[in-house]
């Protein structure tokens, strides 16, 4: 089979590149062996949050502030591409607010504000890390869904000196899924309340406990496949109603997936779901082939392929016993090689192993025994020179590198 | 957060017995005094299980890696082996164990070793390799020989707690978190301690006609308080966990005892160990295993079951052995493994002060039972030892017949945790029923429980006690379900609480990092993402 590009990993970073070049008229093929980080997505898709462990207001501005590996400072254009990228988003369907110039703040599921770039519109946010924009808050959970700590949500916002009234709501049909002691998780109470009536119900429930509150949060359990339900939830809820991240998975993150991939394939595009990229062939600093794992008798050609297979948690890279390894081409990979090197006693310092990843050239052209390989972009959290947890940039960099991979293919005719 | 919610933090001014430490040498010591009428306080500096109690292999010796150079310790471990599987029952998984010969090791051992094993009473049968293969598949299949043996494994912080419950139903007064500061000292005579309160920082004395020091390898710096010099060598073991349980038998060499050559089954999981390094007691209270110590620990590991090499390494730890030269040899080439149990009085002209220290898990209640007749003889109360019978609180009844039981996964892990005290854990409600840890089934119910009976307060505590966060993910997501329900059930603040998990992410850190590699890295980058990046976990970092 051959197609202008393959695309290996159909995460944030595969699909952001795929939906530009079918955009462009390309064949392209997305490869992708299961489901993407964007499971454990938090509402927001961030730029830039933190520097040197400082918060960043105004993320473009601290770019050439950051370490020459970094990602970023290979794009000469990551302001354009950013407003790209919203763009892209929104033609998704991908509802949103917040702007590239400066940073808002979404309140993480323990009830801190972090700094973010783009927040999905149904999501509760801050302009200020010290002040909120309610005073009064009925905050709801359904009774016996642990994966949304209340007390952590509510002793987070009275810091900042709001009133928090908490109420558990007790919904008909959750509780008979609740006989099932595993069943309260995000994704399955998304399911129930994909009905209309269900909706209806929470939305009066919620409505008799309202009191003096300004506005409502709840956990984002609601519009796992599309945002319809979460518009009739805010429709019939007399005050403004927002969601807050639950623990995974993120139906929300699951919603960007979707809308991201089926744009996808509305440009067009294949998508190879369940299947693992092997023999990749390259000679000559280029790659000629690979195969995948579903149609193992077919050989896949393109004239440009892209990497965009995340890093370990993903399997976009691989820790053995004595060394960090790419899987699919075996490129060259940024890492320590004394293993005592990858990882520091404290947590919650930054852990050298978080920036380890595929070495490229200066246009994201991956690195083959030192050497680039002529037509194998790489984007995404698969590329050395950046700790996303403590920069918080994964999904920046997941979708500017993920467009400016795209920039550079199409540059290419 | 810390103050008065333990409903069971009490003490008087002044006991019959003090006992320091609340490792299972200490709960024992302090349920035998319990049972032999005494009034007893038992004192422990953070929670039970803390030091070498709660890291180690988790073996119930047969006795039979001792047989050939050390009779009088096997004598003691398979009299403690058969005694363990009467009175905690719930805590023992009677599995039996291999002893095999690899083509490099010298089979002329092998007779010297069933032979020695007869000697000391140990079941000892030897076995073709073929039927050790098809007992065990997946011990090394290149074995020339094979031992059965009745070894087991031993749940180290069950066993520990039940001591602790049972001597608090015999009138025994229980204080954790209270570190001994110093001993009140009268005339050459200990007549009490000074405590601290180390979450709150609070101060108290408490009086006893007489003082146990069960502290472990930390017992030497205790008898250092009364003036007393214990030649100590602290002995650090290494170990491993795997993230599954490869064998259902444990596994030896059957050569000259070295490192990495047993492989024990438990729970979930298997462990192998150990490494033997002495050092300085000044590490001891923050072991970290080395990168040359996983090295040979995962070498030999796959030379005991080749499927070692190729599964995934959960967590790395290691823990102190309290080992003691004898008086008279101060450069301790003669360390033996045994017990030791100092009158002060006797030994250094302390009155009021007993130490008992070496020994093994595996002999806690012998050693508990020697220290406390040494209690009763000095002051003179004339009672049997029965530690040896009295089966401990969980295996105090017969096992549910299996036709009364509710058959759900999370009941009968239960009924294997708790024994039959599990009876007492709510399980009515679709909350209590609820599950907070996948991996281990903990359910909200089970938190309930330890919470209120077995001293609870803290994530590590309730790890302890209930395997919440010890399975596969290591607390991904079940650590913070477990913080939102402190909030709840303990009413404590949820910013303490936030500090309280992030403390327990760390923790949980401490034991992957060592064997970072994998799915281990894999995993643990994923609760880096979902903790601190998700969730913004460090902003509760103190």
């Amino acid at each position: 089979m051959k197609f202008d590009t393959i695309i290996i990993g159909g995460g944030l970073s595969g699909l952001t590149t795929g939906i530009s070049l079918a955009k462009a008229g390309q064949k392209v093929a997305i490869v992708s062996s299961g489901q993407s980080t964007l499971h454990f997505h938090s509402g927001s898709f961030d730029l830039l949050g933190y520097n040197n462990s400082k918060e960043v207001l105004t993320p473009l501005e601290e770019l050439k502030r950051l370490d020459a590996n970094h990602p970023y400072s290979k794009i000469s254009d990551v302001a354009t591409l950013a407003e790209e990228a919203i763009g892209m988003l929104r033609e998704s369907n991908v509802k949103i607010k917040g702007e590239t110039s400066r940073n808002h703040y979404r309140l993480t599921p323990m009830g801190v504000l972090k700094p973010t770039w783009l927040t999905m519109d149904e999501f509760f946010i801050s302009d200020s890390a010290e002040t909120l924009p309610y005073k009064k808050f009925l905050l709801v959970n359904f009774a016996g869904f642990f994966d949304f700590p209340v007390e952590f949500i509510a002793d987070g916002l009275e810091k900042l000196g709001a009133r928090v009234n908490v109420k558990g709501l007790r919904v008909p049909m959750l509780q008979e899924r609740r006989l099932s002691p595993s069943e309260m998780r995000s994704a399955n109470i998304a399911k129930l309340l994909s009905d209309e009536n269900v909706v209806e119900l929470i939305s009066k429930k919620i409505n008799t406990s309202i009191g003096d509150a300004e506005v409502v949060l709840l956990p984002s359990v609601v519009g796992l496949c599309s945002d319809e339900m979460i518009e009739l939830l805010r429709s019939k809820v007399s005050v403004p109603l927002f969601m807050v991240a639950t623990l995974p998975p993120s139906v929300s993150g699951v919603r960007v997936q979707n809308a991201l991939s089926s744009r996808f394939k509305k440009l067009g595009g294949s998508f190879l779901l369940g299947a693992t990229v092997f023999d990749g062939v390259i000679s000559n600093n280029k790659v000629e082939s690979i195969k995948i794992s579903t149609l193992p008798d077919e050989v896949f050609v393109a004239n440009n392929y892209v990497l965009a297979t995340g890093s370990f948690q993903s399997h976009g890279l691989v820790a053995n016993y004595s060394r960090v390894y790419e899987p699919v081409f075996e490129l060259d990979v940024d890492f320590d090689e004394q293993r005592s090197e990858w990882t520091r006693h404290n947590v919650f310092e930054s852990q050298p192993y978080m920036t380890f990843g595929v070495k490229t050239d200066n246009c994201l052209r991956a690195l083959k025994d030192g050497v680039s390989v002529s037509n194998l972009y790489v984007a995404g959290s698969v590329l050395a020179g950046h700790d996303s947890v403590k920069l918080s940039d994964a999904a920046g960099v997941s979708i500017i590198t993920g467009l400016a991979v795209s920039k550079s293919i199409l540059k290419q005719k | 957060m810390f103050s008065d919610v333990f409903k069971y933090s009490k003490y008087k001014k002044h006991y019959d017995v003090i006992v320091i430490g609340g490792g299972a040498t200490g709960a024992g010591t302090a349920r035998d005094c319990a049972m032999r009428g005494l009034s007893t306080l038992l004192v422990e500096r953070y929670d039970f299980t803390a030091g070498a109690t709660g890291r180690n292999h988790g073996l119930l010796h047969s006795g039979a890696r001792y047989a050939v150079t050390d009779s009088e310790s096997a004598t003691e471990c398979i009299a403690e082996n058969m005694t363990l599987r009467r009175i905690a029952s719930h805590c023992v998984e009677e599995h039996d164990g291999l002893f095999i010969s690899l083509p490099e090791d010298d089979l002329a051992y092998q007779s010297k070793f069933v032979e020695s094993c007869l000697k000391a009473g140990i079941r000892a049968e030897v076995i073709s390799p073929q039927e050790a293969l098809r007992l065990e598949p997946s011990v090394n299949p290149l074995l020339v020989g094979a031992v059965r043996v009745p070894d087991g494994s031993i749940d180290p912080f069950r066993l520990t707690i039940s001591n602790v419950l049972d001597a608090r139903r015999n009138g025994a007064d229980i204080l954790t978190y209270h570190e001994v500061t110093g001993l009140v000292i009268d005339n050459g005579r200990v007549i009490g301690v000074y405590l601290r309160n180390n979450l709150n920082g609070e101060k108290l004395e408490v009086r006893a006609d007489i003082t146990v020091n069960a502290a472990g390898i930390w017992g030497m710096l205790i008898a250092r308080m009364a003036g007393a010099t214990i030649n100590m060598f602290p002995a650090k073991g290494s170990l491993l966990i795997f993230g599954h349980r490869v064998n259902n038998m444990v596994i030896n060499r059957c050569r000259k005892p070295a490192n990495a050559d047993i492989l024990v089954p438990g729970d979930t999981v298997c462990v192998i160990g150990t490494t033997s390094d002495r050092v300085p007691i000044e590490t001891c209270d923050d072991m970290r295993v080395t990168p040359a110590e996983v090295d040979v620990l995962l070498r030999e590991g796959a030379q005991l079951a080749p499927a070692l090499a190729t599964t995934r390494i959960l967590r790395a730890y290691a823990g102190v052995r309290p080992l003691v030269a004898s008086d008279d040899d101060p450069s301790g080439r003669s360390i033996s493994r045994g017990i030791v149990c100092l009158d002060h009085e006797t030994r250094d002209g302390i009155e009021g002060f007993i130490t008992i220290t070496g020994g093994k898990l595996m002999t806690y209640r012998l050693m508990a039972e020697i220290a406390t007749d040494m209690v009763c003889k000095k002051l003179n109360v004339d009672k049997k030892c029965e530690t040896a019978i009295v089966p401990l609180p969980g295996s105090d009844k017969q096992k549910n017949n299996v036709s009364d039981l509710k058959h759900t996964y999370a009941f009968n892990v239960r009924q294997g945790r708790y024994g039959s005290m599990a009876d007492t854990i709510d399980d009515d409600t679709e909350t209590d029923n609820s599950l907070i840890c996948e991996c281990e089934e903990v359910t909200v119910g089970e938190m309930k429980h330890v919470i209120v009976e077995q001293h609870v307060d803290t994530l590590t505590q309730l790890r302890r006690r209930t395997r919440l966060g010890m399975g596969t993910c290591q607390g991904q997501l079940c650590a913070l379900r477990a913080a939102g329900l402190m909030c709840i059930l303990q009413k404590n603040e949820a910013s303490k609480v936030g500090v309280d998990l992030a403390e327990f992410i760390n923790e949980r850190w401490k034991g992957m990092y060592p064997v970072g590699w994998g799915a281990t890295l894999a995993e643990a980058q994923l609760v880096a993402n979902i903790y601190q990046g998700l969730c913004g976990l460090d902003k509760f970092v103190k």
